[in-house]
């Protein structure tokens, strides 16, 4: 039987591959691009996401050490903090991610565009600007500024405990046996399913979303319309990256559902399960994306962890990206065109209709 | 101080092995436009030939002859020990032992890299483009990560490694040793030159170039293209394995273990190749190893090896940055602006793909 605690920890993981196959996706369909950047976007926005976080601490006004190892095991467990230093953070994570990824779309992508790159070439520049931002990651770390932050965050693998923290208006305690939720979590994917649903209103009852829309469909016709594509792509390259800084700000809470912060590995470990949950879901289709971004997700820490191990052994869980492949592979072998195809097929479509018939009854 | 012929040893050593391994990829996704993500894989199979084949062998051996510390189960499971007890007191005295199982190690990595080719050829039938890239990373990753953690591959340690067996030890004094390693790392990179070079140029490598540019055109002239484009993943990944080899027995390389989580990852072995690639021109091989050579012997190399004076120079410290991290992100921005400016100003390489050079009448057989 799988515990709520596993349960909570693969939806927090769940929740984060989704989100970043969701830019995947987006960034995708405007540029026709696999960036391999984009989750170092959700690494950046965490790492400037948790110096904000500490300005936020010294601006409440609560007194303590503030060297991060400290800070961390000591006065942020036991001090309840005020809710606007949540939101403050998230929307610092929101907008630098938003940001990094405007960075690469008018620096990297629309120059090499305009020389005529195409496919492969726009692939291997975005590896290039994947190494800058791992540079800048690496000097991010060590400035004078954020030394007693990020320069402890290597020596903290597997220390950071921030599920244990305190969230004064949200410290949920949901109670089934043993295990307690924090608020923390509760928070992070309450912001997934916010997100998704901003996501597709946007897209779909706004005037922008329209706009959108209609420039991936056929750019062409967009501009004889009047609309400015390469602002649109820049917008929707935007939120992309934004949602991805969403996803940084879960790396930061999450750490012990996620792997802990450190410049390059946990956006190294996950980038295979975000591409393909992006490709699962057939990466042309938002709602698609966020689907096979969750498949993907419970496959890895809900499938291995929870009904796989217990049936052959504690062994099988470190194979869990193994898993994921298959799913991907065996979606792949039943819908060629991922899970946006979905409801094109016929046995989906009789199913529907069966059940509007019962329905109608 | 730096010592100059060690200095040039190293150099020559990841010229080497770099230049294996983007040849390599060269083949694949130069020649045949296969857009192979996952080379690290093959690339590890090399690495796994001689961190636990040749190990095994060499135990058993060893254990036969009684060597003291040394037994074939303590491979994987005192890898650090056992390999110790065979570098110091086996290998020395089994030259011809040490030659048989160097030639044994390339012979499997080959057949094996290879057989990985054939396999991983199978999607590459179906998918084309960026799919069939994400798909080969993703499962070049997958198998990463299932090697790493399954013990009878990687032993009991995995983020340590295996030690590799140190085939050269019969030569003499650990300086020669490394010296036999460097002149086998240039044997096998000259002799794999000229090999894809000759390919390039050969029917095959034609018909490579052919299914690239117009598969129609190739179908229309009767060729299968699908038998094609797996010869070419097979061709191109057993050369991968065979520098994988070459890298684990390099004692400049290899730093004496096979570590796959840390070592064999798809920064250095496939993101760092087709990078070089794309710098050199793709399916360009002088342009391959005029890129490696640069990137080896001008920058990478020395801003490794001479970072703190590197720093020094900067004054880093003094702008309060750990100098550390500043070497370490330097090489970072350097890789990576490389890549964009070259794509930027010159998409097709430094030296763009030759025309095809055929053989004379009078040389054809």
């Amino acid at each position: 039987m799988v515990e709520a605690q596993s349960l909570f920890q693969a939806l927090y993981y769940a929740s984060v591959i989704s989100l970043l196959s969701v830019g995947i996706t987006l960034s995708y369909m405007t540029t026709r691009v696999f960036n391999f950047a984009h989750v170092r976007f959700a690494m950046v926005a965490s790492y400037v996401a948790a110096t904000a976080l500490l300005a936020c601490i010294k601006a409440a006004g609560i007194t303590g050490d503030y060297e991060f190892r400290e800070f961390i095991g000591g006065t942020l467990a036991r001090t309840p903090m005020p809710f606007w230093t949540y939101a403050v953070v998230m929307i610092v994570a929101f907008i630098v991610g938003g940001l990094v990824a405007i960075a690469q779309f008018y620096l990297v992508l629309k120059p090499l565009q305009k020389r005529g790159a195409t496919g492969l070439t726009l692939m291997i520049s975005t590896l290039g600007f994947d190494f800058i931002l791992v540079a800048l990651l690496f000097l991010y770390m060590t400035m004078p500024f954020t030394r007693g932050l990020a320069g402890d965050v290597r020596s903290l693998i597997g220390r950071v405990d921030f599920a244990s923290l305190k969230l004064d208006f949200l410290d949920v305690v949901i109670r089934t046996g043993t295990f307690t939720v924090r608020g923390v979590v509760v928070l992070g994917l309450v912001f997934t399913v916010v997100s998704i649903i901003g996501l597709y209103l946007l897209l779909t009852k706004t005037k922008l979303g329209v706009m959108m829309r209609s420039s991936i469909e056929n750019p062409n016709l967009a501009l004889v319309l009047g609309i400015n594509v390469d602002r649109v792509f820049a917008i929707t390259w935007f939120i992309a990256g934004a949602i991805a800084g969403l996803a940084g700000y879960m790396f930061l809470f999450g750490a012990v559902y996620l792997k802990p912060l450190t410049p390059t590995t946990p956006s190294d470990e996950i980038i295979v399960s975000v591409f393909a949950g992006a490709i699962v879901g057939g990466i042309n289709s938002v709602p698609g994306s966020i689907g096979g971004g969750f498949l993907i997700g419970l496959v890895e820490k809900l499938f291995v962890p929870g009904i796989l191990s217990p049936l052959v052994g504690v062994g099988i869980i470190k194979y869990d990206k193994v898993f994921s492949m298959l799913a991907v592979a065996l979606t792949l072998l039943f819908l060629p065109q991922g899970l946006a195809s979905l409801p094109q097929t016929k046995t989906f479509q009789r199913f529907v209709a069966k059940i509007r018939r019962r329905g109608g009854e | 101080m730096v010592d100059v012929g060690l200095l040039i040893e190293q150099i020559i050593s990841f010229i080497g092995v770099y230049l294996i391994v983007t040849l390599a990829l060269n083949i694949k996704a130069g020649y045949t436009g296969i857009p192979d993500f996952g080379h690290a894989m093959f690339f590890a199979v090399g690495g796994i030939v001689v961190g636990n084949f040749v190990a095994h062998i060499a135990a058993y051996i060893a254990e036969k002859q009684g060597i003291p510390g040394v037994t074939l189960e303590g491979v994987l499971e005192d890898n650090a020990g056992t390999l110790a007890a065979l570098n110091e007191q086996f290998f020395p005295n089994a030259p011809l032992i040490s030659i048989a199982l160097l030639v044994f190690s390339v012979v499997v990595a080959v057949v094996l890299g290879g057989l990985l080719g054939w396999l991983a050829s199978l999607p590459a039938l179906r998918l084309r483009g960026e799919y069939l890239a994400i798909l080969l990373l993703a499962v070049s990753e997958a198998l990463r990560i299932a090697a790493t953690y399954t013990t009878q591959v990687m032993g009991d340690t995995p983020t340590v490694g295996l030690t590799v067996p140190n085939l050269f030890a019969w030569v003499g004094s650990p300086e020669l040793a490394s010296l036999a390693a460097t002149i086998f790392t240039v044997l096998m990179a000259l002799t794999a030159y000229i090999l894809v070079e000759r390919l390039y140029n050969s029917p095959a490598g034609r018909l490579f170039r052919a299914v690239r540019d117009e598969e129609d055109a190739a179908k229309a002239l009767g060729k299968d293209v699908v038998i094609v484009r797996r010869d070419s993943m097979i061709i191109g990944s057993s050369l991968a394995a065979l520098a994988g080899v070459v890298y684990a027995i390099n004692p400049y390389l290899g730093g004496g273990s096979v570590a796959a989580i840390s070592i064999y990852n798809r920064v250095f072995w496939t993101f760092w190749p087709w990078a070089l690639m794309i710098l050199g021109g793709m399916s360009s091989n002088r342009g391959v190893a005029l890129a490696v050579g640069i990137v080896g012997i001008a920058l990478v190399w020395p801003i490794r090896l001479y970072r703190s004076q590197v720093t020094e120079f900067l004054r880093v410290e003094q702008l309060g940055l750990d100098p550390d991290a500043f070497a370490n992100a330097l090489e970072f921005v350097f890789i990576g602006l490389l890549i964009i400016l070259v794509l930027a100003l010159r998409p097709s390489g430094v030296i763009p793909e030759p025309p095809s050079r055929t053989i004379e009448p009078s040389r054809r057989v």
